[in-house]
This record gives structure tokens, sequence and C-alpha cells, in this order.
């Protein structure tokens, strides 16, 4: 049942006479070494491995979100016209559709990282979170950097006004990825245990798109449908998104410490599924 | 009254379990040992695989143990369906057993053959050098000067693997695992990469350049195996048994 977890050659290359307190504290410094640099050998392998060398290349990783948001926008101020509630239907799309697409890119690809990347197991490194963790980054960054392109093209153009907080838009973001992460850690897990529940997760994530809260604000809705939406942590990170984008002309709904807290959850449940779905691994 | 209850109740006890036909006893599991400290070794102790399937459980594996030292070789020995490219993906660490232990005291390779050796097939060969130089710590020139003198395959190594043919494939997986120098290869019949020329240099770079290292061998090939190995591990329906005898266990695999 136990398995011996070391990374390979640098377990020895750590070992320290001057006591167990420095050795143990080096070992874990050499090992975060290793890890990063195994995270990222492996988001340049998906990222080329995905796109390729041709044409604009790993690029894509921005473009395809890119192409995607601004469709919606397009096609939501065509639907709605300029204004709805308050809020300008461009940046209600921008800023919903960013949101949505990091969820929906999270969680699927993590997901499905368990099972296409087995085979990566042999190399000694290569544990099965780093897999999880380098497709949680790059998805992370892509998505942001799109959001952040589409952003600064419609600023040019003057359809968005300047960001007016920044820095809670970033925390939005990395409170999204945290609990996204987490979750998809928890999906993956349980889909490499049970076959019925991966044959579920199509209709899971199509059900949890109203739950994401880009297609509205809390504020708009009745106050029994309020009640329960401000207990869902994809909509805090939204609403804090979009609190950090437009400032306090709206009202907005959400809780920090509440995303924060449910990230973690979601993370110490999802590395324990991990640990148990790990073994039902098989590969060929 | 007391006693007779006491006796009758010995009495089921003594009895031997009724064993029928296809069915064997599986003892207990032991009490886990004290688990492997930092041993310079590849230690496989008491390791069981079993999988589910529609027919019920499948114990792929039954209780291996071996251990080989640095520069140790030893070679696996067993008819198709024995268990030995599970035993590979278990030494190999890509799946987890379902009890025993898998220590890896020693920097081991991946399974040399298996799958091509993870190449990504979307990416060229020069990419696949590169990843593998970053996983492994290495200089990304040097890893790709290597690889590229040792794979012969000239401007195709720009090329995205799943236009090889698969003789370039496992050359590229071979210079791949070549350009890392590990402590113990884990080599599963990898001997028939390419046509008769590569075979020899591979033959040159694993068992030449490599002598001081240590090895498992998974192979049919008589000849390799009694020039190299010093102990052998003969596999049948899941169960081993260890030889230090390579000959005689290479005439005992035969006649299995």
């Amino acid at each position: 049942m136990t398995m011996t977890t070391e990374r390979g050659d640098d377990r020895r290359r750590a070992d320290d006479p001057r006591g167990p307190q420095r050795g143990v504290v080096r070992l874990f410094f050499t090992r975060l070494a290793v890890q990063w640099r195994v995270i990222r050998a492996l988001m340049i392998r998906d990222m080329i491995g995905r796109y390729g060398r041709e044409n604009i290349g790993f690029l894509w990783l921005i473009g395809e979100p890119v192409l995607m948001i601004g469709g919606i926008i397009v096609l939501w101020s065509l639907m709605r016209g300029a204004v709805t509630h308050g809020l300008s239907v461009v940046t209600f799309a921008l800023t919903g559709y960013s949101m949505l697409t990091l969820w929906r890119h999270m969680v699927s690809r993590g997901t499905s990282a368990l099972r296409q990347n087995a085979g990566l197991l042999f190399h000694q490194n290569v544990k099965v979170v780093d897999t999880v963790l380098a497709n949680i980054f790059s998805e992370c960054i892509g998505c942001f950097v799109s959001f952040l392109f589409c952003y600064i093209l419609l600023y040019i153009f003057g359809v968005v006004n300047l960001i007016y907080d920044p820095l809670l838009m970033a925390l939005a973001w990395l409170g999204m990825t945290l609990f996204a992460g987490g979750f998809a850690l928890l999906l993956g897990a349980l889909v490499q245990s049970s076959k019925p529940f991966g044959r579920m997760l199509q209709p899971i994530m199509y059900f949890t798109l109203p739950l994401t809260g880009a297609f509205y604000l809390v504020d708009w809705m009745p106050q029994r449908a309020q009640d329960f939406l401000v207990w869902v942590p994809m909509v805090n990170a939204q609403e804090m998104f979009r609190a950090g984008f437009v400032g306090p002309v709206l009202t907005f709904h959400y809780d920090p410490w509440y995303l924060f807290l449910t990230g973690i959850i979601a993370w110490a449940g999802g590395i324990t599924a991990l640990k148990f779905g790990e073994r039902k691994i098989h590969v060929g | 009254m007391v006693r007779a209850v006491a006796a009758a109740a010995a009495s089921v006890a003594s009895r031997p379990p009724r064993i029928f036909e296809g069915e064997r006893i599986v003892a207990t599991p032991k009490p886990r040992g004290p688990a492997v400290a930092n041993e310079r070794a590849v230690i496989v102790r008491d390791l069981v695989k079993s999988y589910h399937g529609e027919a019920g459980t499948v114990r792929v594996l039954d209780g291996i143990s071996f251990e080989i030292g640095p520069g140790e070789k030893i070679a696996i020995l067993g008819k198709n369906g024995a268990g030995k490219s599970t035993l590979v993906k278990l030494i190999g660490g890509v799946e987890q057993p379902t009890s025993g232990i898998v220590h890896r005291g020693l920097n081991m390779s991946w399974p040399l053959s298996f799958g091509g050796g993870g190449v990504h097939p979307g990416m060229s060969g020069l990419d696949n050098a590169r990843f593998v130089a970053r996983v492994y710590g290495k200089s990304i020139d040097e890893t790709l000067d290597f690889v590229a003198d040792f794979a012969e395959l000239g401007k195709y190594i720009r090329y995205p693997v799943k236009t090889y043919s698969s003789g370039m494939r496992q050359r590229l997986a071979f210079a791949l695992s070549m350009a890392v120098d590990f402590e113990c290869y884990l080599i599963d019949e990898v001997l028939g990469v390419g046509d008769q020329r590569f075979q020899k240099k591979c033959r040159d770079a694993l068992f030449g350049k490599v002598e001081s290292s240590a090895m498992i061998l998974v192979s049919h090939h008589r000849q390799t195996i009694l020039e190299y190995c010093s102990k052998a591990l003969v596999l049948k329906r899941g169960r081993s048994r260890l030889f230090d005898d390579v000959e005689f266990a290479l005439d005992l695999s035969a006649s299995l």
C-alpha cells in the first residue's frame, strides 16, 4: 500500500549532515524546485503539443478564448441593446464570459488531465498532481491574458471604461482559479474512480453554467434567489470580478473570505480524492 | 457439557477449509514491516496487483519480491500473460499496487520501448527532447545535440512525431532515454529497434556506456540475458521465484 514518493535524484542531494531540521527545510525547497521545473516543462509540452508551431502557434491558447469572448460580446450587444439595468452590455459580456471561459476550461481540462497524461507518470519526477497543476496554471494564465487582450482592444475603441479596482479583479480571478482548480481535481478523481460518474460529467458541467453568475447580477434577482446565490462560490467570484471592473456604481454581493475558504475546502477534498483516484489509473 | 462445546469448537477451528477446483487460499497479509529507508536500491516487496473486471477480480501479480542494488542486472522471464508488463508498470510508477512496496532508491529510467517512451505525437522530435531535458534538469543544448546525433533523423527531427515511421519513433525514444544518465534502466523488449546497424548501436550504448548502471530487463533474448544478467526472476501466473543461476532460470521458463 505504501508507495515511496521521492522525487528521484534530488533526494540524495538534499541529505544534509548539519542536522535533521535544516535537512528537512532544504529537502522541501529542493523538491519544490523540482516540482516547479516539472510543472513548467509540462505546461510547455501541453501548449506546443496542442497548438504546434504552425501559424501563431501557442498563442492560440489566448486566441481561442478571445474568439469566444469577442463573439459573445457581439451577440449579446445585438440581442440586448447597449445597456441593461444600468450596466453596459459590453462590460457585462466581457466580465461574464471571461469568468465563464475560465471556469469551463479549468474544469474540463483538469478532469481530463488524469486520463490523458497517465503515460507521463513513467518519468519518476512527474506526479499526477503536477499534470493537473500544469493544466490549471496554463488555463488561468491563458484566459487572463485573453481577457486583457479583449479589454485593451475595447478600451482603445472607447467601448468600456477604465478598470475601477484592478487588485479586486485579480483577486477574484485567483479566487475562481483556486475554487475551480480544487473542483476540477475532485471531479477528475471521481471520474477516475467511477465510470458512471464519468458519464454524468457533461450534464453536471452544463447545469453549473447558470450557477457561475455570468448571465445576471445577484442584485437583479428576487430576494429568495439571492439568498441561495450568495452561497455559490462561482457567483461570489463573478460578482467580485465585476465589482472590481465597474466600481461602486451598482450593488454587488460577494465575500472574498468565503470564496477563499471554499477554494481551500475544494482543494482539500480534491487532493484527498486524487490520492484514491490515483490507484485506479490503468494504462494500456 | 462446557467441555464438549469447547471440543466441538476446537474441531471446527482445526478442520481445514474445503477447497474446490480452481480455488486457493490466500494467506492473510502480515503486518507491514518498517518502511524502506533511504536505501540505494530498487526494492520490490510483496507486490500485489489486482484488477476488477467483468468476471470478478483478477490477481495479476501475487506477492512479488526482489531487490537490486547499484550496477546489478536482473532479467524478468515468463510467458505472455505472466504479468511482466504489469510489473513494469508498477515499477515505473504509472500504476499503484494493490498492496506491497515499490521503493525506487536509484534514479530510474522510464521503460524503454513502452509506447514509444512517452513521446508526444503532436510535438516535433526536438520539442520532445526539450521536454525530457527540462523534466530531468539537463542542459537543453547538450540534450538536443546528443539526440540529434544518436537518433540519426536528419531534418525530420523538426517534424511532429506523428509523421514518423515506427522505426524512426523508436529511434527517437531510445535516443531520448540515452540522453539522461540513469542509475537503473527499465527495459521492456527494446532490443528490436530499427535495422541491424542501429540495433548494434543501441546495444553498445546500453551495455557499453552504462556498464555500471543497474538494469531490469524484460526480454526473451537468451543471448543478451546470459551475457549481462546476474539474477533472473521467473514469473508464472502472478507468482515469482528468484534465481541466481540465470541459465537454469532460462531453461525453466522455457519449459513452463
